[in-house]
This record gives structure tokens, C-alpha cells and sequence, in this order.
């Protein structure tokens, strides 16, 4: 086994890592819509922390500072001093926001975290799409041939000259989204390239000796199809598969963003973004990270397929 | 070359048809039609139905399809909920606005993109080559949103340098020649610089790569043989051809260029075709959003015509 390129060592890591936060990160950072006290904890910078005061009530109070003198809570909340009955309060501690929080008093960490989890679950589950049509597609096309082969690929050129995203506005106009619908509707709307590429591979790799050798000994063309056809294309597809990755996380941030892919309060990381663009002046920390979580998403997946690339180049030729 | 032409206008108007009869039988099925949108209680049911009569609504889809194919080959694509005016008077206000934003956006990234692939190969794998590579993904990567964003942030709100909004500002909409001109260059620099870093990134990684390959063809060396030097014989042999399959690209890219200018015009509240689409989708106007789409098609089906027929006149050895 041939030592991977750097770039693909790095890429895969910062994929992989997102993808464990992704996975685990919820479970321990709490939960994203969870309220405490709207106003008192709306839009603190990074690495603040309150002073939480569970009452009896139900409700909790979030005080910069808390003291309890005698039988009262002596706190300050929203900039001015209040006082607090000790009898009322079940309970106090200590909370710290460390990536701060939203418009209404939300923790930003526990929202980015659940919002990893939409985000590339919509992103890989929308690739599975695209790349179980755009094989089928490709494989059919470019085995097969003559008739099928030519309408298949009239039908990828058509549907590539549509301006998507415009369609992508008007069934999310005229259908309700919902994370299914989305995931659909995006694996649906970027399979093409995928067949393009496999019909591609098809079509050089069908006239190489090792498939006639198949054919010597009797082998269906279901199984060269995808015995020896399909596993001989796995890195091209895996390249064109991590490239498509990075789009489909990009488009539905665009989405989400334009408010018509998830949908609050459902959190995704362009959802976030529309979320805080109100606010962009005083609170930067609002907008900047979730893009930077989407950029780390796509660079990550760019790296990966700028190794699969390089791998692909050292094995075709001989050392 | 008359055939070719003939035949890519006719699979374009082709590809046309049927995206508008895809989207006009979404909007019949979609639930709701426009009488659903007088909300008002106090409408009598009898006023309701009249008002469907009036507008067609109890025909049989069919025969809604029949005239409304009718009326759109003839330039009609009707009225706009919203704007209670013809779709294409609507769209022709905006078009030009958003062709301006995009055309400038293309050139800026070409010409980006372009700078930055032979600054790369001035020393192709050295540390300015890597630092450009590591920019140029990060270019690529970022959401065109954040991009806006972040402009807005950095050269509005913090430094004051630009307008965050709008193509015009209140006193350059009354202004009248080099005022005017001025006030829309001003209002110009954010949206263009969005499209353009977010476009910049995978020109320049396209471009290096393929100036890469091409630098060792046998007509570079021959080139270098005839005496000439490293950068001319990157600059006047290897780029033209590098520069080839960008046509196409461009041309493959032109639907990409339409949803990009979509955000951009929404961050940034440019008055073009994708903001009046966005608000169009949000307000569930389907006639506009019908006529906007079918216009975007046939914009990029000739945008792609265009490009393959530049590819022709640059590349001699491709015949029509």
C-alpha cells in the first residue's frame, strides 16, 4: 500500500474530525434550543459566562454577578441591580458560553454542533443520491451504448444548462421544505456530472484487455459491469464524489441561508448565518463561525480530492 | 457550420420548452391557485368563482397550457401577483442590472484567476506557489454569503468605505451623469468583489493545473530551444492553449454564475433578476418566478452557444 499524499492525510483528517464533532459533539454540549433568560443572555461575545438562578417557577434569571445576602439574591441582570428572594431560587450555578450566544440567549457552541449534524448529513445523504443515479446512469450509458447511451447523455447536457439554484427556489416556493425533500432535491439536482464521469471511465476502460479476458471466460456483463468495470473508476469517482461533497454543503448553506432549505428552529449552519446577518455589525462571532465551519467542511473536502488526484496520477504511472 | 448552428438553437429551444412545461405543470399542481390569494374573509364564494371564470381558473389544464404556451411564444408571460405588471416588464427593468453585476464578476475572477496562476508558476511548488494554493481553496471554499457578509462587515460597518446596499443611493438616483456614474461604481465594489473572490479560487486552481501540464509540451520546449525566455514562452506559448478549455468552462459555469449573483444580489439588495426571484419565491408569485426561470434558461442556453462558438473561432483545429 502506497503511502497517501499529504493532502489527502490532512483533507481525510479534517473531514473525519468534523464528522465525529458531528456526531458526538451534541450529546455533551447540551441542548441548542434551550432559552435561559432571553433578554439577560442574548448576543454575549465568546467566553462569557452567567451566573444561572434555576426558580421555583420554572424559569431562571441570568445575573452578571450574584451574591446572597441574608435571605435574598442580590444580582445584576441586563445592567441593573435586582433583588431575588432567596426562597424562590431551587438552584445556582455557573454557565459559560464559549462561543457565545444568539439573538435570543441560545449557546452558539450547542447550535453549530447540532447544526454540523444537518448540515453534513443533508451534504452526504444528498451525495449518496447523486451517486447512486449518476452511477446507474453512467454505467448504463456507457456500457450499453448506442440508443440509450445517446439519450441518457442528452438528457445530462439539458439538465446541466438549467440555472439549478433558480429551480431549487421555486420548488422550495411551491412545496414546503423539509429535510427529506432537500436532501431529494439536491441529489437530484447534481447527479449529472457523476454519470458524465463514470460513463467516461466506461467507455476507456471497456476496451482494455482485462475486460475481454472477463468475456473469454463467460462472465455476464452484469458482472464486468460491476466487478471489474466499476471497482477500476472508484478513484476518479471518489475524487469527483469529494469535490461534489464540498458543493452540495455549499448550496444548501446558500439554502438555508436564503431561508428555503432547513428550516427553523431546526439549526444549520446557513440558517445560522440569515440568523445573524441582522445583527452582523455588533456581533461577529454570530455570521463568521458557521461560515468558517462550512469553508472547513469544503477545504477539507477539496484536499481530499486534490489527493485523490495525485494518488490517481502515481498509480498510472510506473515508478 | 449553418447546420451546427441551426441544430444547438433548436436542441436550445428544445431544452427551453421543456423547462417551461416542467415548471408550469409544477404550478398547477402546486396546492392553491391564484384566487387562494384573496385572503379576505369578506369575499363572497359567488365574487371567488366569478373572479376564477374571469381569470381561466376552471378551465381544464390543457387548455390553461394551450393558451398560456400561446401567449408565452408570443413574448406574453403574464402578470405578476405582486407587481401587478407584466412578468417581462418586470424582468427587463432588472435583467440588465444583474448583467452588469455578473459580467463585471466574470472578468474580475478571469482576470484574478489568470494573475494568480502565472504568479504561481513564476515558481511552481516554491513557498509563494503554496501560500497562493492554500488561498486559492480557501477562495473556493468560503459560501459566497459569507463572502458578502464579510465584506459588508469589513469595509461598511468597520472602515466605511463602501455602501453595504442597494445600487443607487438617494441622492444618485436624482443625480444626473458623473455623479451618477460615480455613486454606481461606489455601490458597484463590494457585489462585483464578492462574485469575484468566490470565482477566483477555482480559476486559478483550474488554470495551474493546466499550465502545469502544458509547460511541458513539446511546443514550450521548442519555443525555450528558439531562445525564448521562461516567461514569454509561459506567457505567449503556454497560457493561450492553458487558456482554451476556460471558454468552456465558462460557458459550463454560466448557471452557477446566475445562482451566484442570486445571493449576492440578496446580501447585498441589488435590484436584479435574482433578488426579484428570491422575493418572488418567499411571496409565492408563480407567474414571475415561472417567467423569471424560463428567461434564466434561455439566458444560459445562449450563453452556452456563445461559448462554444468563441471555442471555435480561438481554437482553429475545432470545426463546426
Amino acid at each position: 500500500m502506497a503511502r497517501w499524499p499529504r493532502r489527502l492525510r490532512v483533507g481525510a483528517c479534517i473531514l473525519a474530525g468534523l464528522a465525529i464533532v458531528a456526531v458526538c459533539g451534541p450529546w455533551f454540549a447540551g441542548d441548542p434550543a434551550a432559552i435561559v433568560d432571553p433578554r439577560a443572555t442574548a448576543l454575549l461575545p465568546p467566553g462569557s459566562s452567567r451566573t444561572v438562578l434555576a426558580l421555583r417557577d420554572g424559569t431562571s434569571l441570568s445575573a452578571e454577578t450574584a451574591r446572597k445576602v441574608n435571605n435574598l439574591w442580590l444580582i445584576k441582570r441586563n445592567g441593573r441591580e435586582e433583588q431575588v428572594p432567596a426562597a424562590d431560587v431551587v438552584n445556582v450555578s455557573t454557565r459559560r458560553f464559549w462561543l457565545g450566544t444568539d439573538t435570543v440567549g441560545r449557546d452558539v457552541l450547542a447550535r453549530l454542533l447540532s447544526g454540523a449534524r444537518v448540515s453534513l448529513a443533508v451534504g452526504s445523504l444528498a451525495l449518496l443520491v447523486a451517486l447512486l443515479i449518476g452511477v446507474g446512469a453512467g454505467l448504463a450509458a456507457g456500457w450499453t451504448g448506442g440508443v440509450a447511451d445517446a439519450v441518457l447523455m442528452r438528457i445530462v447536457d439539458a439538465l446541466l444548462a438549467v440555472p439549478m439554484l433558480f429551480l431549487l427556489l421555486f420548488l422550495a416556493a411551491v412545496f414546503r421544505p423539509s429535510l427529506g425533500a432537500l436532501v431529494a432535491v439536491l441529489g437530484f439536482s447534481s447527479w449529472m456530472g457523476v454519470a458524465r464521469l463514470v460513463r467516461g471511465q466506461v467507455l476507456s476502460l471497456k476496451e482494455r484487455d482485462f475486460v475481454l479476458a472477463a468475456r473469454a471466460i463467460g462472465a455476464s456483463p452484469w458482472r464486468i459491469a460491476f466487478v471489474h468495470l466499476l471497482p477500476n473508476a472508484l478513484t476518479p469517482i471518489a475524487q469527483d464524489g469529494a469535490l461534489r461533497l464540498g458543493d452540495l454543503i455549499l448550496v444548501e448553506a446558500s439554502l438555508s441561508f436564503l431561508g428555503l432549505g432547513v428550516q427553523p428552529p431546526t439549526a444549520s449552519w446557513g440558517n445560522m448565518v440569515a440568523e445573524g446577518q441582522a445583527v452582523l455589525a455588533n456581533a461577529w462571532w454570530l455570521t463568521f463561525l458557521p461560515v468558517a465551519l462550512v469553508a472547513l467542511t469544503v477545504i477539507g473536502a477539496g484536499l481530499v480530492a486534490d489527493g485523490l488526484q495525485e494518488l490517481a496520477r502515481r498509480e498510472a504511472q510506473p515508478v | 457550420m449553418m447546420r451546427w448552428a441551426l441544430l444547438r438553437i433548436g436542441a436550445g429551444l428544445l431544452l427551453v420548452w421543456v423547462v417551461a412545461t416542467a415548471t408550469f405543470a409544477l404550478v398547477s399542481l402546486a396546492p392553491g391557485d391564484a384566487a387562494s390569494r384573496l385572503t379576505d374573509p369578506r369575499i363572497p364564494p359567488a365574487a371567488r368563482e366569478r373572479w376564477r371564470r374571469d381569470f381561466g381558473l376552471d378551465r381544464p389544464l390543457p387548455a390553461r397550457y394551450a393558451s398560456w404556451l400561446g401567449s408565452a411564444v408570443t413574448g406574453d408571460l403574464g402578470t405578476s401577483w405582486y407587481y401587478k405588471r407584466k412578468v417581462v416588464a418586470v424582468i427587463g427593468e432588472v435583467l440588465p442590472n444583474t448583467l452588469l453585476l455578473t459580467s463585471l464578476g466574470l472578468a474580475l475572477e478571469l482576470a484574478g484567476g489568470i494573475a494568480l496562476a502565472l504568479v504561481q508558476l513564476r515558481r511552481a511548488h516554491g513557498t509563494g506557489d503554496r501560500l497562493i494554493t492554500l488561498a486559492t481553496l480557501t477562495a473556493f471554499a468560503l459560501p459566497t454569503f459569507g463572502v458578502g457578509l464579510g465584506l459588508i462587515s469589513l469595509f461598511s460597518y468597520r472602515l466605511g468605505l463602501f455602501p453595504p446596499s442597494h445600487m443607487l443611493s438617494v441622492a444618485g438616483e436624482t443625480a444626473h451623469g458623473w455623479a451618477r456614474f460615480a455613486d454606481l461604481l461606489k455601490h458597484l465594489v463590494l457585489p462585483v468583489t464578492a462574485i469575484g473572490v468566490t470565482g477566483v479560487g477555482a480559476v486559478a486552481r483550474y488554470l495551474r493545473g493546466s499550465l502545469l501540464d502544458e509547460r511541458l509540451e513539446h511546443y514550450v520546449l521548442a519555443a525555450r530551444a528558439r531562445g525564448c525566455s521562461p516567461r514569454r514562452a509561459l506567457v505567449a506559448h503556454a497560457l493561450p492553449n492553458a487558456l482554451l478549455p476556460l471558454i468552456t468552462m465558462a460557458g459550463m459555469s454560466l448557471p452557477f454564475l446566475v445562482s451566484g449573483s442570486l445571493i449576492v444580489e440578496v446580501v447585498f439588495s441589488w435590484p436584479g433578476m435574482g433578488q426579484v426571484m428570491y422575493n418572488a419565491a418567499l411571496g409565492r408569485d408563480l407567474p414571475l418566478l415561472l417567467g423569471g426561470t424560463i428567461v434564466a434558461t434561455a439566458a444560459v442556453v445562449v450563453g452556452n452557444l456563445l461559448a462554444d462558438a468563441a471555442y471555435a473561432v480561438a481554437d482553429p483545429r475545432v470545426r463546426l
